[in-house]
């Protein structure tokens, strides 16, 4: 089963994805602490990576950067409760879909919504332009 | 009229008024001097006739006593003797012709004159007596002996010189009057001239008058009009030109203060308007931090709802789990209310609309439920929750009781919020008539940019939070009589927030209206 790290510093929202995740057999590494979540990073090893983006230093966007960098097929699904994340992304990221990369959604969102969002993700790329 | 306009004319007209009244004097002064110099000039022209007539008398005289004598020696006839006594009579009726000197009015001049003509008359009529009586109309014959001729011709010569005398006494005088008359005359021109210039010099002092005050508002005028409204006019008289400078210079000077009262005006405008613009800014800052706020106690509600009506279906929930997520729930739902609470505080307190309903209460039963709360929400296995209850059980105070709680759950969520790892130690302690609750923790402290303003509405010291609840706090700490404060520790590890409120024991329930 697909391996996900979760990072999101309110340790509840955290949990909840956890949960939610782990009732359909995810394995799922849960970390409220970005700079935690970076230093226990092992590449190759998560299918996807759920990420909040409002975070104490680093932030979402810069996170996914350093990961990318440890790991360069790493997926990452931004969850946000923010209205906007112009201030966030400071390179002007196309942060909206780009298919089995990267995607954004907002907070709060219900279980199907996210389980759906991370079957999506997880589809390989050739196998979704193929369908 | 504009009231500077009409000082304006004012100072002019009378100026002007001098002016002309000198302009008329000069005029005048010319016209007398005009007729004063003709007259002169005239009477110089008389006079000098009459010199030259009286002077001509000498020559007459004797040309009229060669002829007698010539007709006495019988060398010419009587004819050329009367045609020269004719001569000479015709030269002192010109002298004396109407009773004035060849036109000069005899009465203009000093009375001697009529004297001096009087003895040319007198010794012209002695004269002509003689020729007359002894000559004319006789024939050579009976002209006498030589003696009497002799005689005769002596006789002739006296009177004749006689005449001559007298003549050349009128001309001295007239020669010395003509004298006197043009030193006068040159006198006269000097001071005619003198005054002249005096009065020149009175109309151009009074048109420097007039201009140079003129000239000197003129170049304080394009001095305004660039801008400078420090600019002066010296004000050198007192008269109707100084007052207009003087009104000149008040008039710059309200100008200059209408200007800066306009700028002034016009700086307060635009820092309001600054001010509304940076409000305008937080408000929207606000509103994009509350809305995150909001929506992240909702997705752990949401989520774990939705997940616990799933499990519930599936028949796969143990009842520890269904605990765990129904206490998740109650959290966040209590998170949720906290934060709609300050919320809503803030728009009370900013409408001068927050209520607080005190009646007697426990504050360590406060306290106690609200860390109840609090040990829901902390990891465990991380952070540390230190309760030190005051020894005497309860301490009574008059509260709100639901803004007391909401007080104490935003010190130990911001605690919580702010120790990932470490402890947080609550103290409830009486100090003399006061109740003191102090929460500390071991987490990031506050941050040296939020210190001053640590209970400022809209300041946070993280990447989360409205920076509500500290302001909300402060608020209904001091509403109900007590302080609140925060610091980090002295150890530089952490913060720690403390309140005092008054122990006072009112039997009677009561409702107060605050005003904050």
């Amino acid at each position: 089963m697909a391996r996900i790290l979760l990072v999101d510093d309110d340790k509840d929202v955290g949990r909840t994805y956890e949960l939610i995740l782990e009732s359909h057999g995810f394995d799922v590494d849960c970390f409220t602490d970005p700079a935690m979540a970076l230093e226990q990073f092992k590449p190759n090893l998560y299918d996807l990576t759920i990420l909040d983006i409002k975070m104490p230093d680093p932030n979402g966007f810069k996170l996914y950067d350093q990961l990318k960098s440890k790991d360069s097929k790493i997926k990452a699904l931004f969850i946000t409760a923010l209205s906007s994340v112009e201030s966030f992304n400071t390179e002007n990221k196309e942060v909206y879909p780009i298919r089995g990369q990267r995607h954004f959604i907002k907070k709060p969102l219900g279980m199907d919504e996210l389980l759906a969002q991370v079957y999506t993700m997880l589809v390989p790329q050739e196998e979704y332009a193929n369908s | 009229m504009n009231p500077f306009l009409a000082l304006l004319q004012r100072a002019n007209a009378r100026v002007i008024l001098k002016i002309a009244l000198l302009v008329f004097v000069e005029i005048g002064l010319i016209c007398g001097s005009f007729f004063i110099l003709t007259f002169y000039q005239s009477q110089g022209t008389s006079i000098g006739n009459s010199i030259n007539l009286a002077g001509k008398n000498r020559y007459l005289t004797s040309n009229s006593l060669l002829q007698t004598e010539k007709f006495l020696d019988g060398s010419s006839d009587i004819l050329k003797l009367e045609a020269a006594r004719d001569s000479l009579e015709a030269n002192i009726d010109a002298i004396t012709y109407g009773g004035s000197i060849s036109g000069v009015n005899i009465k203009s001049l000093p009375s001697d004159f009529s004297e001096y003509l009087n003895n040319v008359s007198s010794d012209f009529s002695v004269y002509n007596a003689l020729i007359d009586e002894k000559i004319i109309g006789r024939s050579q014959g009976t002209l006498g002996t030589p003696e009497t001729v002799l005689i005769l011709k002596q006789d002739l010569e006296a009177t004749a010189s006689n005449l001559v005398r007298s003549s050349d006494i009128l001309v001295t005088a007239l020669g010395s009057y003509a004298d006197n008359n043009s030193q006068n005359l040159i006198i006269l021109q000097i001071l005619l001239a003198v005054l002249n210039i005096g009065i020149l010099v009175l109309i151009l002092y009074l048109v420097s008058r007039i201009l140079k005050p003129i000239s000197e508002l003129r170049q304080a005028t394009s001095e305004i009009k660039k801008g400078n409204l420090r600019y002066h006019v010296e004000q050198k008289s007192n008269d109707e030109l100084g007052e207009l400078t003087d009104s000149f210079n008040s008039m710059i000077d309200s100008i200059r203060s209408y200007i800066e009262e306009q700028r002034r005006l016009s700086d307060e405008l635009k820092t309001a308007n600054e001010e509304i613009q940076q409000r305008e800014h937080m408000k929207d800052e606000f509103i994009n931090i509350a809305a995150h706020e909001m929506r992240t106690p909702v997705q752990p509600i949401l989520g774990l709802s939705e997940l616990l009506k799933s499990l519930r279906h599936e028949n796969k929930l143990p009842v520890t789990k269904e605990e765990e997520l129904l206490d998740m729930i109650i959290i966040n739902a209590k998170r949720l209310l906290l934060l709609q609470e300050n919320i809503l505080d803030v728009s009370r307190i900013e409408n001068k609309l927050l209520k607080l309903n005190k009646n007697q209460c426990d504050l360590v039963e406060i306290i106690s439920t609200a860390i109840q709360d609090a040990e829901n929400q902390i990891d465990k296995n991380m952070v540390e929750l230190r309760y030190k209850p005051s020894e005497t059980n309860s301490l009574l105070v008059v509260a709100d009781r639901a803004k007391l709680t909401q007080v104490v759950s935003n010190l130990l969520n911001n605690a919580i919020k702010f120790t990932r790892a470490g402890s947080i130690t609550v103290i409830v302690v009486k100090d003399g008539n006061k109740a003191i609750v102090q929460i500390k923790d071991t987490g990031t402290g506050i941050h040296p940019s939020v210190e001053s303003k640590l209970f400022s509405k809209f300041v946070t010291n993280s990447s989360s939070g409205t920076g509500l609840g500290l302001f909300i706090s402060k608020i209904i700490i001091e509403a109900h009589g007590g302080k609140i404060s925060g610091y980090n520790n002295t150890n530089g590890k952490g913060a720690t927030f403390s309140f005092s409120l008054p122990l006072v024991v009112l039997d009677v329930a009561q409702n107060v209206d605050v005003n904050v």
